[in-house]
C-alpha cells in the first residue's frame, strides 16, 4: 500500500556549515600562535586553587590582621572590605553621572533625529553621530579625550561613560520615539501647537516610560564599564581590582570581587524592579518589549 | 446669547502628583548630588586644562598613517619588518580570540540556559543556576581578564578564557529568557509521547530558540571585538596590547590611527553580523 | 502498519476507579470519576469549558497528576508511578492537541519522529538519531493521514488542517494502543473539522486503537462517537450512546437550553471557529 516517499532534502548545507564552523575554530586556535594551549588542561585546577584562597580571605575574621605580602601596616581584613566598598561606591557614582550626562544629552538629540519628529535635515547628522559613538569603545574616549583633559580622576571616567552613553541611548530613544502612535501628534498639531508643544504634549508622554527604562538599563551597563575605566586610571573599583589581582593578593581579591558581585547584583535588582514599575506600573508597554528594554548590554546594535 | 449659561458646578481639584513620581524625582536629584560630591566631579578642567588636553587631542587629530604600513619603505634603512607587522598580527589575534571565546562561551551557554529555565529544568536547579549566572554577569570582562592573566601568564589564552566566561553569562541569560518564552505546546506533545528531559530539550525546546540563540552568539562576537581592545590592556592579548604600549609611550598620533582601524573593523563586522542576524530571526 | 494489529491484545481497557484530581490552586478538576473504556472504543467527551474534559483526558497519560483513586491503562497503573514508568505509559498513548503543538520551524518528518522518541536507544538519544525503520514508520503514519508528500516541508508552511494531520501522524508514529485528542478540531473550520474527525474514526476502525476525544460541538459528537461521556463540574453526568444523547441530555450537561453554537459548527460559525462556543 505504500506510496512513493518524497526524498529527504540534502543535508549538505547543514553539514558544510558545521564543518565550516569547526574549520574556523581550528584555524583560529592554530593562528593564536602566542597561546600556550598546553597550559589549558591545568587551568581548572589552578583556578579552583585561587578560588579557595579567595574564599579564605572572605571567610577570615574582619578584625584579624592578614599576613604575607602586600599588607600595609595596621591593615585588617575589615580595612580591605571597607576599601572595596568605598571604591565600589566611587564606581557607581561614576556610572550614575555618566548615565545622567548621556541621558540628558541624548534625549533632546533623539527628537531632532527621529523620522517622525525631526524638524529638519539635521537628523542624518545626528544619526551619524549616534552610530559613530556606538562603534568606538568607551576606553577610546577615555584615553584620547578625557584623561588628557581631566587627568587620572573619576571625572574623566564619568565623562567618558557619558559621551559613550549618548550613542546607545540616542539610538534607543529615537527608536521609541518612532514607535509612538502618530494619532495624538496629529491632533495636537491640528490644534495649532508649536513643534516644542507637540513634543511635550503628544510625544514625550508616550515614550518617556520606555526611555527611562533604557536609562536605568544603561546605568547597569555603565557600572560594569566603569570598572574598565578604573583599570586605565580613572579610579574606583577597577583600580583596586587591577592592583590586587595584578599583585596576586588572592585573599584580598576574593574580598574585593565579592563586594563587586554583591553590590552590582543589588543595584541590578533595584534597577530592574524600578524598570518593571515604570513600564508596567504607570503605563502599559506598547510593544512586547516589557521590562527588558534592550536585552543586550554594552552595544552597537540593538 | 439666549441660551442660559449652565449652572457652574464645583471644579474637582487637580490631584497631587503620586508619591512614586515625587520619590523618583527626589531620588534622581539626590543621587546625582551625592555622586557629584562623592567623586568631586567637576567640569572646571574643561576651561583650566583645555590647553593641556588640547595638545593630546591635536596630536590625535593627525593620525600617523605611516604606522599602519605593514611593509618597510625602501628609503627607510632603520625600519624593522617585525615591528611593522606587529599591529596587524595583534588585530588578527583579536579576531581569533573573539571567535574562540564566542564559540566556547556559547556552547557552555546553551547548557547553562537549559538549566536556568523552569521550562527545561527542575525548580531548585533553576534557582541555583540563576544566582550563579547573575554573579557571573555582575563582573565586567576586565575582571576575568585580570584573574586569568594573574593565574596563568600574559598572552591570548587568558583573554580567550576571560571572554568565554563573560560571553557565557550574557548568552545564557538571554537564551534562558527565550526558553521561558517558548511555545509550551510542543513540549507538552513531547511529554505526551514519552520523551525524556533530554529528548524534550532536543526536539521541542532547542529548535524553537535556535534562531535567537544564534543571533545572541553573533551579538557577543561583536562585543568581543570591542572587548579585546580592553582586555589587552591588562595583558590578555589582542589589539589592546598595542594600544597599551602606545598609550604608555604617549604616541597619540599612532593611537588615533589604531582607533580608526578598530572603528573600520568593528563597523564592517557589525554590518556583516547584523545582516546575518536579520536573516536568522 | 501490520504490527499495530498484532499488538492488539486483550486487557487494554482504560479503567478509572474513583479518580479525583485537585489542582495545586485548590480547583477540583475531577471528582470521583469511575469509568471503563474498553479497548477499541471511540469515545467522545462533551461538556462546558472547565467541566473537566481536558483533565479527564490528561489524567490518562499522566500529564495531569491524579490526586486520589486508581487509573489503569491496560495492565499499568498510572497513579503515583515514577517518571520512567510514566514514560512507558505515555509511549503507548498517542495525544493530539487543539493547538497542534508542532515545532513549526522543523520539518513535518522531524515532528512526526517525535512519536518515535520513546524507541530511541541511549546513544541515539544523545545524538538525536532515528534509524531508517523509524522513518518508515513515520512515513506510514503520514500515509494514513494522506500527506506523505509534505514530509520534508517545514511545518509552518502547512495549513491548520494539514498541521493537525501531522499531529495525528505524530501520535500514530508512537504505534499506540490509545489515542487521546483534546479539542482536536476547535481551531479548524467546519469542513476541515469533519475531515479530521473522519481521519480519527478511520484510524480507530482500521487499527483498533482506543480513541478518546474532547469536543465542543454536539453534532460532531453524535456523528462519530460510539459512546458519549458528558461532564459537568468535574463529574460524569451522562454516559451512553449517540442515540441516547438527545437534546434533553445535552441541556442537562450544559446546564441550560442549547443555542445554535452549542449544536454544530455550521458555516455561519466559520468566522468564529476556534473561538469558544461555551459562554
Amino acid at each position: 500500500m505504500s506510496t512513493t516517499r518524497p526524498k529527504a532534502p540534502s543535508k549538505l548545507p547543514a553539514t558544510l556549515g558545521m564543518l565550516g564552523m569547526l574549520a574556523l575554530l581550528i584555524l583560529c586556535a592554530v593562528m593564536l600562535e602566542r597561546a600556550n594551549w598546553d597550559r589549558l588542561p591545568g587551568v581548572p585546577g589552578e583556578v579552583l586553587g585561587y578560588l579557595a584562597k579567595m574564599a579564605e580571605g572572605v571567610a577570615s575574621d574582619p578584625r584579624a590582621e592578614p599576613t604575607g605580602r602586600g599588607v600595609a601596616p595596621g591593615d585588617t581584613y575589615g580595612t580591605w572590605w571597607w576599601i572595596a566598598f568605598d571604591k565600589m561606591i566611587d564606581s557607581i557614582a561614576m556610572a550614575w553621572i555618566g548615565t545622567v550626562i548621556g541621558a540628558s544629552l541624548s534625549f533632546p538629540l533623539a527628537f531632532l533625529a527621529a523620522n517622525n519628529t525631526a524638524p529638519g535635515p539635521l537628523r542624518f547628522a545626528i544619526r551619524g553621530l549616534f552610530n559613530g559613538i556606538r562603534a568606538i569603545p568607551d576606553l577610546v574616549f577615555a584615553i584620547l579625550v578625557m584623561l588628557p583633559i581631566f587627568g587620572l580622576t573619576p571625572t574623566a571616567g564619568a565623562m567618558a561613560l557619558g559621551v559613550n552613553s549618548i550613542g546607545t541611548l540616542g539610538k534607543l530613544t529615537l527608536e521609541s520615539i518612532e514607535a509612538i502612535d502618530p494619532g495624538p501628534m496629529e491632533a495636537v498639531r491640528a490644534s495649532g501647537a508649536t513643534w516644542l508643544q507637540t513634543m511635550r504634549v503628544a510625544v514625550v508622554p508616550q515614550m518617556l516610560p520606555e526611555t527611562m527604562a533604557f536609562w536605568l538599563y544603561r546605568f547597569e551597563v555603565n557600572i560594569r564599564a566603569s570598572a574598565v575605566l578604573g583599570v586605565l586610571g580613572a579610579g574606583g573599583i577597577g583600580k583596586v581590582l587591577s592592583d590586587v589581582i595584578g599583585h596576586r593578593l588572592w585573599e584580598r581579591a576574593g574580598i574585593t570581587l565579592l563586594v563587586v558581585i554583591v553590590v552590582t547584583v543589588i543595584v541590578d535588582q533595584i534597577s530592574a524592579s524600578v524598570r518593571h514599575r515604570i513600564i508596567h506600573g504607570s503605563s502599559s508597554s506598547r510593544r512586547g518589549r516589557a521590562d527588558e528594554p534592550e536585552p543586550l548590554p554594552v552595544t552597537v546594535t540593538a | 446669547m439666549s441660551a442660559p449659561a449652565p449652572t457652574r458646578t464645583a471644579r474637582p481639584r487637580k490631584p497631587p502628583p503620586g508619591p512614586s513620581a515625587i520619590l523618583g524625582v527626589v531620588s534622581i536629584v539626590g543621587i546625582t548630588i551625592f555622586a557629584v560630591t562623592w567623586i568631586n566631579f567637576s567640569l572646571a578642567p574643561l576651561y583650566t586644562n583645555l590647553t593641556g588636553g588640547w595638545v593630546v587631542i591635536r596630536e590625535a587629530l593627525q593620525p600617523d598613517w605611516g604606522y599602519l604600513r605593514w611593509w618597510c619603505p625602501a628609503d627607510d634603512a632603520g625600519c624593522n619588518p617585525t615591528n611593522r607587522i606587529r599591529l596587524w598580527k595583534a588585530l588578527l589575534e583579536t579576531f581569533n580570540i573573539a571567535v574562540l571565546a564566542s564559540m566556547a562561551g556559547c556552547v557552555l551557554a546553551m547548557g547553562m540556559s537549559l538549566l536556568a529555565s523552569s521550562v527545561s529544568a527542575p525548580k531548585p536547579v533553576v534557582r541555583v543556576v540563576k544566582v550563579f549566572l547573575s554573579a557571573v554577569r555582575s563582573l565586567p570582562d576586565i575582571a576575568y581578564a585580570l584573574i586569568f592573566v594573574a593565574a596563568m601568564s600574559p598572552g591570548p589564552l587568558p583573554g580567550v578564557l576571560a571572554l568565554t566566561i563573560f560571553n557565557m553569562g550574557i548568552v545564557a541569560k538571554l537564551t534562558s529568557e527565550s526558553i521561558d518564552a517558548v511555545n509550551p505546546g510542543p513540549i507538552e506533545a513531547a511529554d505526551a509521547a514519552g520523551a525524556t528531559r533530554w529528548q524534550r530539550a532536543r526536539t521541542a525546546i532547542v529548535p524553537q530558540v535556535l534562531p535567537n540563540y544564534l543571533s545572541y552568539s553573533l551579538y557577543v562576537f561583536e562585543l568581543n571585538i570591542r572587548a579585546s581592545a580592553v582586555i589587552g590592556f591588562v595583558g590578555a592579548g589582542g589589539i589592546g596590547t598595542i594600544i597599551n604600549l602606545e598609550f604608555n609611550r604617549g604616541n597619540y598620533d599612532r593611537l588615533s590611527a589604531i582607533v580608526i582601524v578598530i572603528f573600520v573593523v568593528v563597523v564592517a563586522l557589525d554590518l556583516t553580523s547584523q545582516t546575518l542576524r536579520k536573516r536568522l530571526v | 502498519m501490520t504490527e499495530q494489529g498484532s499488538r492488539a491484545t486483550a486487557g487494554r481497557d482504560i479503567v478509572f476507579d474513583d479518580v479525583s484530581v485537585v489542582y495545586p490552586n485548590g480547583t477540583k478538576g475531577l471528582i470521583d470519576v469511575s469509568l471503563t473504556i474498553p479497548e477499541g472504543q471511540f469515545v467522545v467527551v462533551v461538556g462546558l469549558s472547565g467541566a473537566g474534559k481536558s483533565t479527564l483526558i490528561r489524567s490518562i497519560n499522566g500529564l495531569v497528576p491524579v490526586t486520589s483513586g486508581s487509573l489503569r491503562v491496560g495492565e499499568t497503573e498510572v497513579v503515583g508511578v515514577g517518571r520512567r514508568r510514566l514514560r512507558q505509559v505515555r509511549s503507548d498513548v498517542g495525544m493530539i492537541f487543539q493547538g497542534f503543538n508542532l515545532v513549526t520551524r522543523r520539518s513535518v518528518m522531524k515532528n512526526v519522529l517525535t512519536g518515535r522518541l520513546h524507541a530511541q536507544s541511549w546513544w541515539a538519544k544523545l545524538i538525536g538519531y532515528h534509524p531508517p525503520a523509524d522513518i518508515e514508520i513515520a512515513f506510514d503514519a503520514l500515509e494514513r493521514v494522506g500527506i506523505v508528500e509534505k514530509a520534508w516541508v517545514r511545518a509552518s508552511h502547512l495549513s491548520g488542517g494539514q498541521q493537525q494531520r501531522v499531529a495525528i501522524a505524530r501520535a500514530l508514529a508512537q504505534q499506540p494502543s490509545v489515542v487521546l485528542a483534546d479539542e482536536p478540531v476547535a481551531s479548524l473550520d467546519p469542513p476541515t473539522a469533519n475531515q479530521v474527525m473522519r481521519d480519527l474514526q478511520r484510524i480507530n476502525r482500521e487499527l483498533g486503537i482506543t480513541t478518546v476525544v474532547n469536543l465542543h460541538f454536539l453534532d460532531l459528537a453524535r456523528r462519530y462517537a460510539d459512546r458519549i461521556i458528558g461532564m459537568r463540574a468535574g463529574r460524569v453526568v451522562f454516559d451512553g450512546t449517540g442515540e441516547q444523547a438527545d437534546d434533553k441530555v445535552f441541556e442537562d450537561i450544559y446546564g441550560r437550553s442549547l443555542t445554535a453554537e452549542d449544536v454544530s459548527a455550521t458555516p455561519t460559525q466559520v468566522s468564529v471557529a476556534g473561538g469558544d462556543p461555551a459562554p
